[in-house]
């Protein structure tokens, strides 16, 4: 598949990276969880999400993108709302489509040992870009929000600002704008100036 | 770029062309140590989703073998180095000795080890075997190179069979009024952030200018399928402030 990645797709494969990192990271057994599949590509389909994610394990450490070439070990099927499930009661449940059965165990395994606060992370991200993607989500936190829309807007413009840094905000633009104004101006101004003083100055010369 | 056999362009200044090798590596020395922070504040920081859009796109796995070139302080390498794991290998390959240095003290702090290998080397001149690549990458690095067919043959040749390069690069802006803006931010903001931050306005002139002359997209896209890439296309980003050029060996 070689559909271009754009923002909700990075954001995305973005978010569940930082959260295997964070929780490698705060593990106790450093990620030794994720040994058994050293090299495997896990491709997950998390409905409702149309794009697949591709988890790169290495190191006992997870990356993820969106895009593989050829193809991956194992691919499972899962949704949005089993990471909420496993956050709770610890029990990841995903469909084996094709692959691999031993590495795709291993993989569900691997999550239900690892301690992820998923919900910390995929409702304050995940949940609310895929909203924002396809109008509909975690209902009972959007549900809460008056403005649904323009909520999960300002939560991706939040997360790429502050998580990958990415997107100035208006605030920030318009600061920016009005430096460049002002220091046209003031070039400007400079430039007149000069200009004054070397009329001045031709006109005091002695001819 | 010139016409003239003997000289090249070096930003809006044309320079014989042995010059701008020696040119183009005191930039870069000059502005090795605050290269990452000058990055991101002339960038807004968005420099840093063109790149993972990069790493996005080319797909690579555990066991691959990649080329940074240009790699400069090592942005994509690591992030490459992690992805391909301890069976693959990420070569970092640049022209400037300070810019490797930097970046591998750099990588070497956040414990990418074991798996990357640093080489000082011209984009002209590869010292790698034919087919050795799965994946290579050029990013920022490509306009300096003074001779840029040259140095998309020899991208070619190092790819193997079924491998992608991606060229990531200042390209041209596709919207009027943001092209009237960016162009003087370039001349005239840039260059002063440089002398501010950096203390030193010439080589972030040099960095302006050296955009400009930077061949457009579709120029681009023919260059790399007269250097012999059997399938090229490209992408804007940030409305072609960026494009990405993808070319496939088949
Ligand atoms: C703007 S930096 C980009 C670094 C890095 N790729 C990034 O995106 O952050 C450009 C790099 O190109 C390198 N460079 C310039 N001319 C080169 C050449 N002929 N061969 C190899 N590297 C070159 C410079 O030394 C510098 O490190």
């Amino acid at each position: 598949m070689n559909k271009q990645p754009g923002l909700v797709e990075i954001a995305f494969s973005k978010s569940f990276e930082m959260a295997f990192a964070a929780a490698v990271h705060l593990d106790e057994m450093h990620g030794q969880a994720l040994s058994a599949l050293e090299g495997k590509v896990i491709e997950l389909w998390i409905a409702p999400v149309k794009f697949p994610l591709f988890c790169l394990v290495n190191q006992n450490r997870i990356t993820t993108q969106t895009v593989l070439n050829g193809e991956a070990d194992v691919t499972l099927k899962t949704g949005l709302r089993q990471f909420r499930v496993l956050a709770q009661e610890g029990y990841f449940e995903a469909k084996y489509i094709r692959g691999d059965e031993v590495t795709g165990q291993a993989f569900i395994k691997a999550m239900e040992s690892l301690e992820i606060d998923w919900e910390e992370h995929l409702s304050h991200y995940t949940g609310d870009l895929v909203a924002f993607k396809i109008g509909h989500g975690f209902r009972s936190l959007l549900e809460r929000k008056q403005n649904t829309k323009q909520y999960a807007g300002d939560t991706l413009r939040e997360y790429l600002q502050f998580e990958i840094n990415a997107l100035p905000t208006r605030n920030q633009v318009e600061h920016f704008a009005k430096d460049v104004q002002q220091t046209h101006a003031e070039v400007e101004k400079i430039a007149e100036r000069i200009q004054a003083l070397s009329n001045q100055l031709s006109q005091i010369k002695p001819s | 770029m010139s016409q003239n056999k003997n000289t090249i362009d070096f930003g809006f200044t044309e320079v014989p062309l042995e010059e701008k090798v020696k040119k183009v590596k005191g930039v870069f020395d000059s502005v090795a140590g605050n290269y990452d922070i000058m990055n991101d504040v002339m960038s807004m920081g968005i420099h840093r989703i063109w790149k993972r859009k990069t790493i996005e796109l080319s797909g690579v796995r555990p066991g691959n073998t990649v080329l940074d070139l240009a790699g400069g302080t090592g942005d994509l390498t690591k992030a490459f180095a992690k992805r391909v794991g301890k069976d693959g290998k990420v070569v970092l390959a640049d022209i400037n000795e300070s810019m490797v240095r930097v970046g591998r003290d750099r990588l070497i702090n956040e414990g990418i080890v074991g798996n990357v290998d640093y080489t000082i080397t011209n984009a002209e001149a590869l010292g790698f075997p034919d087919n050795t690549f799965d994946v290579a990458t050029i990013a920022f690095g490509l306009r300096n190179v003074t001779n840029k067919d040259k140095a998309l043959e020899e991208l070619y040749r190092v790819l193997k069979p079924g491998g992608q390069l991606m060229v990531l690069e200042f390209s041209k802006v596709t919207q009027p009024m943001l092209a009237k803006f960016y162009d003087f931010y370039s001349f005239n903001i840039l260059p002063k952030m440089g002398k501010l931050i950096a203390d030193d306005e010439a080589s972030y002139q040099y960095l302006a200018e050296s955009i400009r002359m930077h061949p457009d997209q579709e120029t681009l896209k023919q260059m790399m399928l007269d250097a012999g890439f059997d399938k090229a296309e490209y992408i804007n980003m940030s409305e072609g402030i960026v494009a990405l050029h993808r070319g496939w060996k088949f």
